[in-house]
Protein backbone atom coordinates (compact mmCIF):
# COMPACT_ATOMS: atom_id res chain seq x y z
CA UNK A 1 0.00 0.00 0.00
CA UNK A 2 1.37 3.41 -0.91
CA UNK A 3 1.15 6.59 1.13
CA UNK A 4 -1.33 7.91 -1.42
CA UNK A 5 -3.62 4.91 -0.80
CA UNK A 6 -3.53 5.55 2.94
CA UNK A 7 -4.40 9.20 2.28
CA UNK A 8 -7.43 8.23 0.25
CA UNK A 9 -8.53 5.77 2.89
CA UNK A 10 -8.15 8.35 5.64
CA UNK A 11 -10.08 10.88 3.60
CA UNK A 12 -12.93 8.50 2.91
CA UNK A 13 -12.98 7.44 6.59
CA UNK A 14 -13.18 11.08 7.66
CA UNK A 15 -16.08 11.55 5.27
CA UNK A 16 -17.78 8.44 6.59
CA UNK A 17 -17.29 9.66 10.18
CA UNK A 18 -18.87 12.99 9.28
CA UNK A 19 -21.81 11.03 7.84
CA UNK A 20 -22.09 9.01 11.05
CA UNK A 21 -22.06 12.22 13.08
CA UNK A 22 -24.80 13.68 10.89
CA UNK A 23 -26.92 10.52 11.09
CA UNK A 24 -26.45 10.07 14.85
CA UNK A 25 -27.34 13.65 15.64
CA UNK A 26 -30.55 13.51 13.60
CA UNK A 27 -31.81 9.94 13.45
CA UNK A 28 -35.02 9.18 15.20
CA UNK A 29 -34.43 7.43 18.54
CA UNK A 30 -36.13 4.32 17.16
CA UNK A 31 -33.50 4.15 14.41
CA UNK A 32 -30.70 3.62 16.92
CA UNK A 33 -30.43 -0.10 16.68
CA UNK A 34 -28.77 -2.89 14.78
CA UNK A 35 -29.37 -2.61 11.07
CA UNK A 36 -27.72 -1.99 7.73
CA UNK A 37 -26.17 1.44 7.19
CA UNK A 38 -23.87 3.23 9.60
CA UNK A 39 -24.19 0.65 12.39
CA UNK A 40 -23.22 -2.24 10.13
CA UNK A 41 -20.29 -0.20 8.76
CA UNK A 42 -19.14 0.51 12.29
CA UNK A 43 -19.25 -3.17 13.30
CA UNK A 44 -16.91 -4.04 10.41
CA UNK A 45 -14.31 -1.29 10.87
CA UNK A 46 -11.84 -3.40 12.87
CA UNK A 47 -12.47 -6.59 10.86
CA UNK A 48 -9.86 -7.46 8.20
CA UNK A 49 -10.94 -7.01 4.58
CA UNK A 50 -10.45 -10.68 3.75
CA UNK A 51 -13.05 -11.51 6.40
CA UNK A 52 -15.58 -9.05 5.02
CA UNK A 53 -14.77 -5.97 7.11
CA UNK A 54 -13.29 -2.70 5.97
CA UNK A 55 -9.96 -3.33 7.71
CA UNK A 56 -9.62 0.29 8.84
CA UNK A 57 -8.57 -0.88 12.27
CA UNK A 58 -9.09 -0.39 15.97
CA UNK A 59 -8.37 3.34 16.06
CA UNK A 60 -11.01 4.01 13.44
CA UNK A 61 -13.49 1.78 15.30
CA UNK A 62 -12.85 3.57 18.61
CA UNK A 63 -13.27 6.97 16.96
CA UNK A 64 -16.58 5.82 15.50
CA UNK A 65 -17.84 4.48 18.86
CA UNK A 66 -16.90 7.75 20.58
CA UNK A 67 -18.59 9.78 17.84
CA UNK A 68 -21.78 7.73 18.10
CA UNK A 69 -21.84 8.22 21.89
CA UNK A 70 -21.06 11.93 21.61
CA UNK A 71 -23.74 12.69 19.05
CA UNK A 72 -26.54 10.54 20.42
CA UNK A 73 -25.75 11.15 24.08
CA UNK A 74 -26.70 7.52 24.64
CA UNK A 75 -24.35 5.12 26.32
CA UNK A 76 -26.26 1.86 25.83
CA UNK A 77 -26.01 1.39 22.07
CA UNK A 78 -22.26 2.07 21.72
CA UNK A 79 -21.63 -0.19 24.73
CA UNK A 80 -23.67 -2.99 23.14
CA UNK A 81 -21.85 -2.60 19.83
CA UNK A 82 -18.45 -2.54 21.53
CA UNK A 83 -19.33 -5.63 23.58
CA UNK A 84 -20.19 -7.51 20.38
CA UNK A 85 -17.13 -6.23 18.51
CA UNK A 86 -14.56 -7.05 21.18
CA UNK A 87 -16.00 -10.12 22.92
CA UNK A 88 -17.83 -11.95 20.11
CA UNK A 89 -16.39 -10.83 16.77
CA UNK A 90 -12.74 -10.77 17.95
CA UNK A 91 -12.74 -14.39 19.20
CA UNK A 92 -14.39 -15.44 15.90
CA UNK A 93 -11.69 -13.58 13.96
CA UNK A 94 -8.89 -15.15 16.00
CA UNK A 95 -10.23 -18.67 16.55
CA UNK A 96 -13.23 -19.21 14.24
CA UNK A 97 -13.30 -22.06 11.73
CA UNK A 98 -14.05 -21.09 8.11
CA UNK A 99 -17.66 -22.18 8.66
CA UNK A 100 -18.04 -20.23 11.93
CA UNK A 101 -16.67 -17.12 10.25
CA UNK A 102 -18.84 -17.62 7.21
CA UNK A 103 -22.06 -18.09 9.18
CA UNK A 104 -21.58 -16.01 12.33
CA UNK A 105 -18.91 -13.37 11.70
CA UNK A 106 -20.40 -12.31 8.39
CA UNK A 107 -23.86 -12.19 10.01
CA UNK A 108 -22.56 -10.03 12.87
CA UNK A 109 -20.67 -7.49 10.77
CA UNK A 110 -23.57 -6.96 8.40
CA UNK A 111 -25.83 -6.42 11.44
CA UNK A 112 -28.05 -9.29 10.35
CA UNK A 113 -27.18 -11.03 13.61
CA UNK A 114 -26.50 -9.93 17.17
CA UNK A 115 -23.76 -11.60 19.22
CA UNK A 116 -23.19 -12.08 22.96
CA UNK A 117 -20.40 -13.45 25.13
CA UNK A 118 -21.33 -15.44 28.22
CA UNK A 119 -18.64 -16.20 30.78
CA UNK A 120 -19.89 -14.73 34.09
CA UNK A 121 -22.07 -16.83 36.40
CA UNK A 122 -23.90 -15.92 39.57
CA UNK A 123 -21.16 -17.49 41.71
CA UNK A 124 -18.31 -16.78 39.29
CA UNK A 125 -17.83 -13.02 38.90
CA UNK A 126 -14.28 -11.80 39.57
CA UNK A 127 -13.46 -15.43 40.36
CA UNK A 128 -14.46 -16.25 36.80
CA UNK A 129 -12.42 -19.40 36.50
CA UNK A 130 -14.51 -21.05 39.23
CA UNK A 131 -17.35 -21.27 36.68
CA UNK A 132 -19.59 -24.32 37.03
CA UNK A 133 -21.25 -24.59 33.64
CA UNK A 134 -20.07 -27.88 32.15
CA UNK A 135 -20.01 -29.40 28.69
CA UNK A 136 -19.67 -33.16 28.32
CA UNK A 137 -19.65 -35.35 25.22
CA UNK A 138 -22.58 -37.70 24.67
CA UNK A 139 -22.52 -41.02 22.83
CA UNK A 140 -23.33 -39.28 19.55
CA UNK A 141 -20.27 -37.02 19.91
CA UNK A 142 -22.31 -33.92 20.67
CA UNK A 143 -21.35 -31.53 23.48
CA UNK A 144 -24.05 -31.16 26.14
CA UNK A 145 -24.00 -27.93 28.16
CA UNK A 146 -25.45 -27.68 31.67
CA UNK A 147 -25.44 -24.62 33.89
CA UNK A 148 -26.30 -20.95 33.82
CA UNK A 149 -24.79 -17.59 32.88
CA UNK A 150 -25.63 -14.05 33.89
CA UNK A 151 -24.82 -10.43 32.96
CA UNK A 152 -24.94 -11.40 29.29
CA UNK A 153 -24.78 -8.12 27.35
CA UNK A 154 -26.96 -8.26 24.19
CA UNK A 155 -28.40 -11.58 25.42
CA UNK A 156 -32.09 -10.64 24.99
CA UNK A 157 -31.51 -9.94 21.27
CA UNK A 158 -28.62 -12.25 20.45
CA UNK A 159 -28.74 -14.80 17.64
CA UNK A 160 -25.39 -16.32 18.54
CA UNK A 161 -23.81 -16.82 21.98
CA UNK A 162 -20.15 -17.56 22.65
CA UNK A 163 -20.40 -19.57 25.87
CA UNK A 164 -17.54 -20.73 28.07
CA UNK A 165 -17.90 -24.03 29.87
CA UNK A 166 -15.74 -26.43 31.82
CA UNK A 167 -14.87 -29.56 29.85
CA UNK A 168 -12.29 -31.11 32.19
CA UNK A 169 -11.65 -30.98 35.94
CA UNK A 170 -8.58 -29.25 37.37
CA UNK A 171 -6.95 -26.09 36.11
CA UNK A 172 -8.92 -23.71 33.93
CA UNK A 173 -5.88 -23.56 31.67
CA UNK A 174 -6.79 -26.84 30.02
CA UNK A 175 -10.26 -27.30 31.45
CA UNK A 176 -12.33 -24.68 29.62
CA UNK A 177 -13.81 -24.75 26.14
CA UNK A 178 -15.63 -22.02 24.20
CA UNK A 179 -18.74 -22.87 22.18
CA UNK A 180 -20.77 -21.04 19.53
CA UNK A 181 -24.36 -21.68 20.51
CA UNK A 182 -27.16 -20.41 18.23
CA UNK A 183 -30.18 -18.96 20.00
CA UNK A 184 -32.62 -21.60 18.74
CA UNK A 185 -30.59 -24.48 20.22
CA UNK A 186 -32.84 -26.74 22.24
CA UNK A 187 -31.99 -26.56 25.97
CA UNK A 188 -30.86 -22.92 25.81
CA UNK A 189 -33.29 -20.62 27.63
CA UNK A 190 -32.79 -16.87 27.31
CA UNK A 191 -34.01 -15.13 30.48
CA UNK A 192 -35.91 -11.86 30.70
CA UNK A 193 -34.06 -8.56 30.43
CA UNK A 194 -32.32 -7.64 33.70
CA UNK A 195 -33.53 -4.26 35.00
CA UNK A 196 -30.55 -1.98 35.64
CA UNK A 197 -29.85 1.69 36.30
CA UNK A 198 -26.87 2.30 33.99
CA UNK A 199 -26.16 2.04 30.24
CA UNK A 200 -29.77 2.60 29.23
CA UNK A 201 -30.46 0.91 25.92
CA UNK A 202 -27.98 -1.94 26.41
CA UNK A 203 -29.91 -5.11 27.22
CA UNK A 204 -28.62 -7.82 29.54
CA UNK A 205 -30.06 -11.16 30.64
CA UNK A 206 -29.23 -14.51 32.18
CA UNK A 207 -29.10 -17.82 30.31
CA UNK A 208 -29.93 -21.29 31.46
CA UNK A 209 -28.52 -24.37 29.82
CA UNK A 210 -30.34 -27.65 30.39
CA UNK A 211 -29.22 -30.57 28.27
CA UNK A 212 -28.27 -28.01 25.65
CA UNK A 213 -26.63 -30.14 22.95
CA UNK A 214 -24.44 -28.74 20.18
CA UNK A 215 -22.53 -30.57 17.48
CA UNK A 216 -18.75 -30.92 17.52
CA UNK A 217 -18.09 -28.02 15.18
CA UNK A 218 -19.67 -25.64 17.68
CA UNK A 219 -16.33 -25.59 19.52
CA UNK A 220 -14.59 -22.23 19.04
CA UNK A 221 -10.84 -22.88 18.91
CA UNK A 222 -9.77 -26.21 20.36
CA UNK A 223 -11.48 -28.37 22.96
CA UNK A 224 -9.64 -27.40 26.17
CA UNK A 225 -8.53 -24.13 24.59
CA UNK A 226 -11.24 -21.95 26.16
CA UNK A 227 -8.78 -20.11 28.36
CA UNK A 228 -6.97 -18.82 25.27
CA UNK A 229 -10.29 -17.63 23.82
CA UNK A 230 -11.15 -15.91 27.09
CA UNK A 231 -7.73 -14.24 27.32
CA UNK A 232 -8.01 -13.00 23.76
CA UNK A 233 -11.49 -11.57 24.25
CA UNK A 234 -10.51 -9.93 27.54
CA UNK A 235 -7.29 -8.43 26.19
CA UNK A 236 -9.11 -6.62 23.41
CA UNK A 237 -12.24 -5.87 25.42
CA UNK A 238 -10.43 -4.36 28.41
CA UNK A 239 -8.43 -2.15 26.10
CA UNK A 240 -11.28 -0.85 23.98
CA UNK A 241 -14.65 -1.35 25.72
CA UNK A 242 -14.44 2.18 27.12
CA UNK A 243 -13.97 3.81 23.68
CA UNK A 244 -17.48 5.35 23.83
CA UNK A 245 -16.60 7.03 27.14
CA UNK A 246 -14.43 9.61 25.36
CA UNK A 247 -17.53 10.71 23.42
CA UNK A 248 -19.81 10.73 26.47
CA UNK A 249 -17.33 12.86 28.41
CA UNK A 250 -16.83 15.25 25.51
CA UNK A 251 -20.57 15.80 25.22
CA UNK A 252 -20.99 16.24 28.97
CA UNK A 253 -18.16 18.79 29.09
CA UNK A 254 -19.60 20.82 26.19
CA UNK A 255 -22.96 20.89 27.96
CA UNK A 256 -21.43 21.82 31.31
CA UNK A 257 -19.47 24.69 29.73
CA UNK A 258 -22.64 25.92 28.06
CA UNK A 259 -24.54 25.69 31.34
CA UNK A 260 -21.83 27.57 33.27
CA UNK A 261 -21.84 30.31 30.64
CA UNK A 262 -25.58 30.84 30.70
CA UNK A 263 -26.55 30.21 34.33
CA UNK A 264 -26.19 33.47 36.27
CA UNK A 265 -25.89 33.87 40.04
CA UNK A 266 -24.76 36.96 41.98
CA UNK A 267 -25.16 38.97 38.80
CA UNK A 268 -22.70 37.07 36.62
CA UNK A 269 -22.33 33.74 34.82
CA UNK A 270 -21.17 30.76 36.89
CA UNK A 271 -18.34 30.46 34.36
CA UNK A 272 -16.73 33.57 35.89
CA UNK A 273 -16.45 31.97 39.33
CA UNK A 274 -12.98 30.55 39.94
CA UNK A 275 -14.34 27.49 41.72
CA UNK A 276 -16.51 26.59 38.70
CA UNK A 277 -13.69 27.26 36.25
CA UNK A 278 -11.45 24.91 38.24
CA UNK A 279 -14.04 22.14 37.99
CA UNK A 280 -14.32 22.61 34.24
CA UNK A 281 -10.56 22.68 33.76
CA UNK A 282 -10.17 19.46 35.73
CA UNK A 283 -12.87 17.86 33.60
CA UNK A 284 -10.97 18.96 30.50
CA UNK A 285 -7.84 17.37 31.93
CA UNK A 286 -9.62 14.04 32.47
CA UNK A 287 -11.13 14.15 28.98
CA UNK A 288 -7.76 14.89 27.35
CA UNK A 289 -6.02 12.08 29.15
CA UNK A 290 -8.83 9.60 28.39
CA UNK A 291 -8.81 10.51 24.69
CA UNK A 292 -5.05 10.22 24.38
CA UNK A 293 -4.86 6.96 26.32
CA UNK A 294 -7.59 5.30 24.26
CA UNK A 295 -6.08 6.51 21.02
CA UNK A 296 -2.58 5.26 21.91
CA UNK A 297 -3.96 1.90 23.07
CA UNK A 298 -5.97 1.46 19.88
CA UNK A 299 -2.84 2.34 17.87
CA UNK A 300 -0.97 -0.38 19.79
CA UNK A 301 -3.73 -2.82 18.88
CA UNK A 302 -3.45 -1.79 15.21
CA UNK A 303 0.29 -2.39 15.37
CA UNK A 304 -0.29 -5.85 16.91
CA UNK A 305 1.47 -4.98 20.17
CA UNK A 306 -1.35 -4.80 22.68
CA UNK A 307 -0.39 -6.76 25.78
CA UNK A 308 -2.46 -7.60 28.87
CA UNK A 309 -0.74 -4.95 30.96
CA UNK A 310 -1.54 -2.18 28.49
CA UNK A 311 -5.16 -3.37 28.25
CA UNK A 312 -5.62 -3.37 32.01
CA UNK A 313 -3.85 -0.02 32.43
CA UNK A 314 -6.24 1.48 29.88
CA UNK A 315 -9.34 -0.01 31.51
CA UNK A 316 -8.20 1.16 34.95
CA UNK A 317 -7.18 4.64 33.85
CA UNK A 318 -10.20 5.46 31.70
CA UNK A 319 -12.74 4.17 34.24
CA UNK A 320 -10.99 6.07 37.05
CA UNK A 321 -10.87 9.33 35.07
CA UNK A 322 -14.50 8.88 33.98
CA UNK A 323 -15.52 8.69 37.65
CA UNK A 324 -13.32 11.65 38.63
CA UNK A 325 -14.83 13.66 35.77
CA UNK A 326 -18.37 12.86 36.90
CA UNK A 327 -17.71 13.95 40.46
CA UNK A 328 -17.37 17.55 39.23
CA UNK A 329 -20.73 17.65 37.48
CA UNK A 330 -23.03 18.15 40.49
CA UNK A 331 -20.90 21.08 41.63
CA UNK A 332 -21.61 22.82 38.35
CA UNK A 333 -25.30 21.99 38.03
CA UNK A 334 -26.21 22.39 41.70
CA UNK A 335 -29.72 21.15 42.41
CA UNK A 336 -30.35 20.75 38.68
CA UNK A 337 -27.95 17.79 38.75
CA UNK A 338 -30.75 15.59 40.06
CA UNK A 339 -33.21 16.59 37.36
CA UNK A 340 -33.47 13.99 34.63
CA UNK A 341 -32.92 16.60 31.90
CA UNK A 342 -29.34 17.29 33.06
CA UNK A 343 -28.38 13.63 32.47
CA UNK A 344 -25.91 13.92 35.37
CA UNK A 345 -27.04 10.96 37.46
CA UNK A 346 -27.31 8.76 34.34
CA UNK A 347 -23.70 9.55 33.50
CA UNK A 348 -22.62 8.88 37.09
CA UNK A 349 -24.34 5.48 36.90
CA UNK A 350 -22.49 4.74 33.65
CA UNK A 351 -19.22 5.72 35.33
CA UNK A 352 -19.91 3.38 38.25
CA UNK A 353 -20.67 0.52 35.84
CA UNK A 354 -17.40 1.16 33.97
CA UNK A 355 -15.46 0.16 37.07
CA UNK A 356 -16.95 -3.33 37.02
CA UNK A 357 -17.63 -4.72 33.57
CA UNK A 358 -14.71 -6.41 31.74
CA UNK A 359 -13.12 -7.07 35.13
CA UNK A 360 -13.28 -4.84 38.19
CA UNK A 361 -10.71 -2.22 39.20
CA UNK A 362 -9.29 -4.68 41.75
CA UNK A 363 -8.79 -7.30 39.04
CA UNK A 364 -7.05 -4.82 36.70
CA UNK A 365 -4.71 -3.95 39.58
CA UNK A 366 -3.85 -7.62 40.03
CA UNK A 367 -3.10 -8.11 36.32
CA UNK A 368 -0.92 -4.98 36.19
CA UNK A 369 0.92 -6.03 39.35
CA UNK A 370 1.63 -9.49 37.85
CA UNK A 371 2.98 -7.85 34.69
CA UNK A 372 5.33 -5.79 36.89
CA UNK A 373 6.71 -8.99 38.40
CA UNK A 374 5.39 -8.10 41.86
CA UNK B 1 17.31 -24.27 20.28
CA UNK B 2 16.85 -21.36 22.60
CA UNK B 3 20.01 -20.62 24.55
CA UNK B 4 20.60 -21.22 28.25
CA UNK B 5 19.60 -17.70 29.05
CA UNK B 6 16.01 -18.44 28.15
CA UNK B 7 16.02 -21.46 30.47
CA UNK B 8 17.41 -19.30 33.26
CA UNK B 9 14.74 -16.65 32.72
CA UNK B 10 11.96 -19.27 32.62
CA UNK B 11 13.22 -21.00 35.79
CA UNK B 12 13.43 -17.68 37.64
CA UNK B 13 9.96 -16.59 36.54
CA UNK B 14 8.41 -19.93 37.51
CA UNK B 15 10.25 -19.93 40.84
CA UNK B 16 8.61 -16.63 41.66
CA UNK B 17 5.17 -17.95 40.79
CA UNK B 18 5.92 -21.03 42.92
CA UNK B 19 6.49 -18.81 45.96
CA UNK B 20 8.91 -21.12 47.75
CA UNK B 21 7.57 -24.47 46.53
CA UNK B 22 10.17 -26.78 45.02
CA UNK B 23 9.91 -26.94 41.24
CA UNK B 24 11.93 -29.05 38.82
CA UNK B 25 11.96 -28.67 35.05
CA UNK B 26 9.37 -31.46 34.85
CA UNK B 27 6.97 -30.41 37.64
CA UNK B 28 3.42 -30.23 36.22
CA UNK B 29 2.86 -26.52 36.82
CA UNK B 30 -0.81 -26.47 35.95
CA UNK B 31 -1.95 -29.65 37.69
CA UNK B 32 -0.05 -28.64 40.84
CA UNK B 33 -1.59 -25.17 40.57
CA UNK B 34 1.78 -23.44 40.64
CA UNK B 35 0.58 -21.38 37.68
CA UNK B 36 -2.89 -19.88 37.94
CA UNK B 37 -4.55 -17.54 35.47
CA UNK B 38 -2.97 -14.41 36.92
CA UNK B 39 0.54 -15.73 37.43
CA UNK B 40 0.39 -17.12 33.89
CA UNK B 41 -0.24 -13.61 32.56
CA UNK B 42 2.72 -12.42 34.63
CA UNK B 43 4.89 -15.20 33.20
CA UNK B 44 3.84 -14.36 29.64
CA UNK B 45 4.68 -10.69 30.26
CA UNK B 46 8.16 -11.66 31.49
CA UNK B 47 8.84 -13.96 28.56
CA UNK B 48 7.83 -11.19 26.19
CA UNK B 49 9.87 -8.52 27.94
CA UNK B 50 12.98 -10.47 28.84
CA UNK B 51 13.24 -12.90 25.93
CA UNK B 52 11.61 -10.81 23.23
CA UNK B 53 9.28 -13.66 22.18
CA UNK B 54 5.75 -12.90 21.10
CA UNK B 55 3.17 -15.07 22.84
CA UNK B 56 -0.16 -15.08 21.02
CA UNK B 57 -3.36 -15.73 22.94
CA UNK B 58 -3.82 -18.91 20.93
CA UNK B 59 -0.48 -20.17 22.34
CA UNK B 60 -1.80 -20.13 25.91
CA UNK B 61 -2.43 -23.87 25.96
CA UNK B 62 -1.57 -26.40 28.65
CA UNK B 63 0.86 -28.15 26.27
CA UNK B 64 2.93 -24.99 25.98
CA UNK B 65 2.92 -24.06 29.66
CA UNK B 66 2.64 -27.43 31.41
CA UNK B 67 6.22 -27.47 32.77
CA UNK B 68 9.46 -25.51 32.60
CA UNK B 69 10.61 -27.98 29.92
CA UNK B 70 7.49 -27.38 27.82
CA UNK B 71 7.76 -23.60 28.19
CA UNK B 72 11.39 -23.84 27.07
CA UNK B 73 10.45 -25.91 24.01
CA UNK B 74 7.68 -23.44 23.17
CA UNK B 75 10.00 -20.43 23.54
CA UNK B 76 12.59 -22.16 21.35
CA UNK B 77 10.16 -22.67 18.47
CA UNK B 78 9.01 -19.08 18.82
CA UNK B 79 12.58 -17.73 18.76
CA UNK B 80 13.37 -19.85 15.71
CA UNK B 81 10.33 -18.59 13.84
CA UNK B 82 11.09 -14.99 14.74
CA UNK B 83 14.69 -15.15 13.49
C1 LIG C 1 -23.04 -3.63 32.51
C2 LIG C 1 -22.35 -4.95 32.64
C3 LIG C 1 -22.20 -5.76 31.51
C4 LIG C 1 -21.59 -7.01 31.61
N1 LIG C 1 -21.51 -7.81 30.50
C5 LIG C 1 -20.99 -9.06 30.59
C6 LIG C 1 -21.00 -9.93 29.46
O1 LIG C 1 -21.44 -9.57 28.37
N2 LIG C 1 -20.52 -11.20 29.62
C7 LIG C 1 -20.02 -11.66 30.81
O2 LIG C 1 -19.60 -12.80 30.88
N3 LIG C 1 -20.01 -10.85 31.92
C8 LIG C 1 -20.48 -9.56 31.83
N4 LIG C 1 -20.50 -8.73 32.95
C9 LIG C 1 -20.04 -9.26 34.24
C10 LIG C 1 -18.78 -8.60 34.76
O3 LIG C 1 -17.66 -9.05 34.07
C11 LIG C 1 -18.72 -8.88 36.28
O4 LIG C 1 -19.72 -8.08 36.88
C12 LIG C 1 -17.37 -8.58 36.87
O5 LIG C 1 -16.42 -9.49 36.43
C13 LIG C 1 -17.37 -8.59 38.40
O6 LIG C 1 -18.03 -9.67 38.95
P1 LIG C 1 -19.16 -9.45 40.08
O7 LIG C 1 -20.07 -8.39 39.57
O8 LIG C 1 -19.72 -10.78 40.39
O9 LIG C 1 -18.42 -8.84 41.33
P2 LIG C 1 -17.69 -9.63 42.53
O10 LIG C 1 -16.70 -10.57 41.96
O11 LIG C 1 -18.73 -10.16 43.45
O12 LIG C 1 -16.90 -8.45 43.24
C14 LIG C 1 -17.46 -7.52 44.18
C15 LIG C 1 -16.36 -6.59 44.64
O13 LIG C 1 -15.35 -7.34 45.33
C16 LIG C 1 -14.09 -7.11 44.73
N5 LIG C 1 -13.28 -8.34 44.80
C17 LIG C 1 -13.67 -9.62 44.48
N6 LIG C 1 -12.64 -10.46 44.64
C18 LIG C 1 -11.59 -9.72 45.06
C19 LIG C 1 -10.23 -10.03 45.40
N7 LIG C 1 -9.74 -11.27 45.32
N8 LIG C 1 -9.42 -9.02 45.79
C20 LIG C 1 -9.89 -7.75 45.89
N9 LIG C 1 -11.16 -7.40 45.59
C21 LIG C 1 -11.99 -8.37 45.19
C22 LIG C 1 -14.38 -6.73 43.30
O14 LIG C 1 -13.32 -6.01 42.70
C23 LIG C 1 -15.63 -5.88 43.47
O15 LIG C 1 -15.28 -4.57 43.82
C24 LIG C 1 -21.09 -7.45 32.87
C25 LIG C 1 -21.22 -6.61 33.99
C26 LIG C 1 -21.83 -5.39 33.89
C27 LIG C 1 -21.95 -4.54 35.11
Amino acid sequence: MTAADIGVEQESFDQWLAGLRFWAARADAAAYGWGPGPIADLLGLAVPEQLGGSGLGYRAACQALATLAEETGRSGLPFSLAAQMWATQEPLIAFGSPRQREVYLSGLITARMVGAFAATEYEAGSDLLSMRTTATRDAAGRWVLEGSKTFVTNGPDADIFVILARTAPGSALGGLTAFCVPRNTSGLTVGPEIAKTALTGARLCSLSLNACAVVGDAVLGQPGGGFAVLMHAMRVERALILAPVAGLMSRALQRAVEYARTRRQFGRPLAEQDAIRAHLVRMRLSLTSVGETLSATAADADAGRLDHTRSSLTKLHVSTEFNTFCQHLPDIYGGYAVLAESGVTDLIADAVASRFYSGTTDMQMKIIAEGMGL
Amino acid sequence: MADDRSLTVIRAAVAEAAAGRAVTDETPLIQERILDSLSLLGLVARLEQELGVVVHDADILPDNFGSIRQIHTFVSTRSLRAS
